[in-house]
């Protein structure tokens, strides 16, 4: 079964939701998405002024997904996958969902707790356990909630908040290596998929005893998680080389300095 | 292996209902299932096929005739590109069967594995959903009525994805 549904196109999958029980946790299962994500050819996300979301792929578009009362925000991204944010504004009922692997994951909201909690400004992350589990982890508001999905579950489970965390507000997570990292406020953390819990990074201090601003902007460079840094003279962008404990990220390499 | 030398032998195909379908050796490699058998010699003279009946049966040796008359692609690199289009429109016109045999030639394919016909069918089946709406994907393939969403969760459903009824 997985094999024929797996050769359909994005939309028929979602029509494949409603069909009956067993397609509906066929379709929400990693194994599934993993096969799916095997057989979709690469193509190219379009954005398009908050209610337009298309792909493209060798010569021809399709469109995903267009709104006229929604806003969609794509938000983190990883290995072809993006996990869009919804916001559907209809006069009495506001809801929100995530587009994984182009399966809308529900959340209903009533207006109040969606205001109250940050869900639009939160901060998001998305990506692959090292047991093949699709997650997704938001980090919302003021108040600083988090949560953590698990593809093919049906509700969001919260998880404690570690000290050193701060206001999150649209800072979106970079998957690397079975981790999602953060960089807010200097600081960069990293969450485990598996064990779903936090880490902090210290950063090493320069030589001459200027601070390093971080910048956050996260990035995978050559294999390596990398980072974009600032003082007030230069511009570096620094590679993570070995990663796991906080003596290890010590090894951070200035590769490449640019004067400002 | 030339095909000369070993179309000379013959495998006997039984169907479970009881129908005999004599074959040539080469087009019953088609089926890696048979072939295992027969490199590890269980293959005797006459192989049961007890979850197969003789209408899918002789569908599927006709699949397998065609198949293993056309040149193969690791054979030749340069393989004639007409006998690649001859294997096309044949298969497309192989798969213009009604939904229960396509179903039924899937389920003895993936009993012989025979990669290239579970491909086929496959695709073929996604053909036929593909664009249609629930109701109808579910008369196609007579979905199990025990097994639907409640109303509620199917409504549910629904209007979370109504970007993909439109």
């Amino acid at each position: 079964m997985c094999d024929i549904l797996s050769r359909l196109p994005v939309k028929s999958i979602i029509t494949c939701k409603c069909i009956c029980k067993k397609w509906k946790n066929l379709v929400l299962d990693s194994y599934f998405v993993n096969l799916h994500m095997s057989r979709s050819p690469e193509c190219l996300l379009i954005y398009q002024s908050n209610n337009l979301l298309g792909s493209y792929s060798s010569g021809s578009s399709v469109l995903l997904m267009r709104s006229s009362n929604a806003v969609i925000l794509p938000t983190a991204s990883s290995n072809g996958m993006t996990c869009c944010f919804l916001l559907y504004l209809s006069s009495c009922l506001y809801h929100t969902g995530f587009l994984f692997a182009y399966l809308i994951v529900p959340h209903r909201l009533i207006p109040q707790r969606f205001y109250h909690e940050g869900l639009y400004h939160g901060g998001y992350g998305f990506g692959v356990s090292v047991k093949g589990e699709h997650k997704v982890i938001r980090i919302l508001g003021e108040s600083l909630k988090i949560e953590v999905y698990t593809l093919g579950t049906d509700q969001w489970r919260s998880l404690d908040v570690p000290k050193y965390l701060k206001n999150m507000e649209l800072y979106h997570g970079t998957f690397f290596e079975d981790q999602v990292y953060w960089i807010v406020n200097d600081q960069l953390f990293s969450f485990d998929l598996d064990s779903e819990t936090f880490k902090l990074f210290p950063f090493p201090s320069l030589p001459s005893g200027e601070t390093l601003i971080l910048l956050t902007d996260l990035g995978i460079l050559n294999g390596c998680l990398s980072v974009l840094s600032r003082t007030p003279y230069e511009l570096g962008i620094w590679v993570m080389k070995d990663h796991g404990t906080a003596r290890q990220i010590r090894k951070f390499d200035n590769s490449i300095t640019l004067g400002l | 292996m030339s095909t000369s030398s070993s179309s000379s032998k013959k495998i006997v195909l039984k169907s479970a209902d009881n129908e005999t379908f004599e074959i040539d050796e080469i087009v019953a490699l088609e089926s890696q299932a048979i072939k295992n058998m027969i490199e590890d010699e269980c293959a005797d003279n006459v192989i049961p096929l007890g979850n197969i009946d003789s209408k899918t049966l002789s569908k599927i040796i006709e699949y397998c005739k065609k198949h293993a008359e056309s040149p193969k692609k690791d054979d030749n690199a340069d393989i004639d590109e007409k006998a690649v289009e001859d294997l096309k429109s044949f298969d497309a016109e192989f798969a213009k069967v009604d939904m229960p045999l396509i179903q039924d030639i899937l389920m003895a394919a993936n009993f012989l594995n025979i990669d290239n016909l579970i491909g086929l069918m496959c695709r073929t089946i996604a053909d036929r959903i593909k664009g249609k709406t629930p109701e109808e994907i579910r008369k196609i393939l007579n979905i199990n009525k025990n097994d639907l969403l409640s109303p509620e969760q199917e409504a549910k459903a629904r209007e979370e994805n109504s970007w993909a009824f439109d």
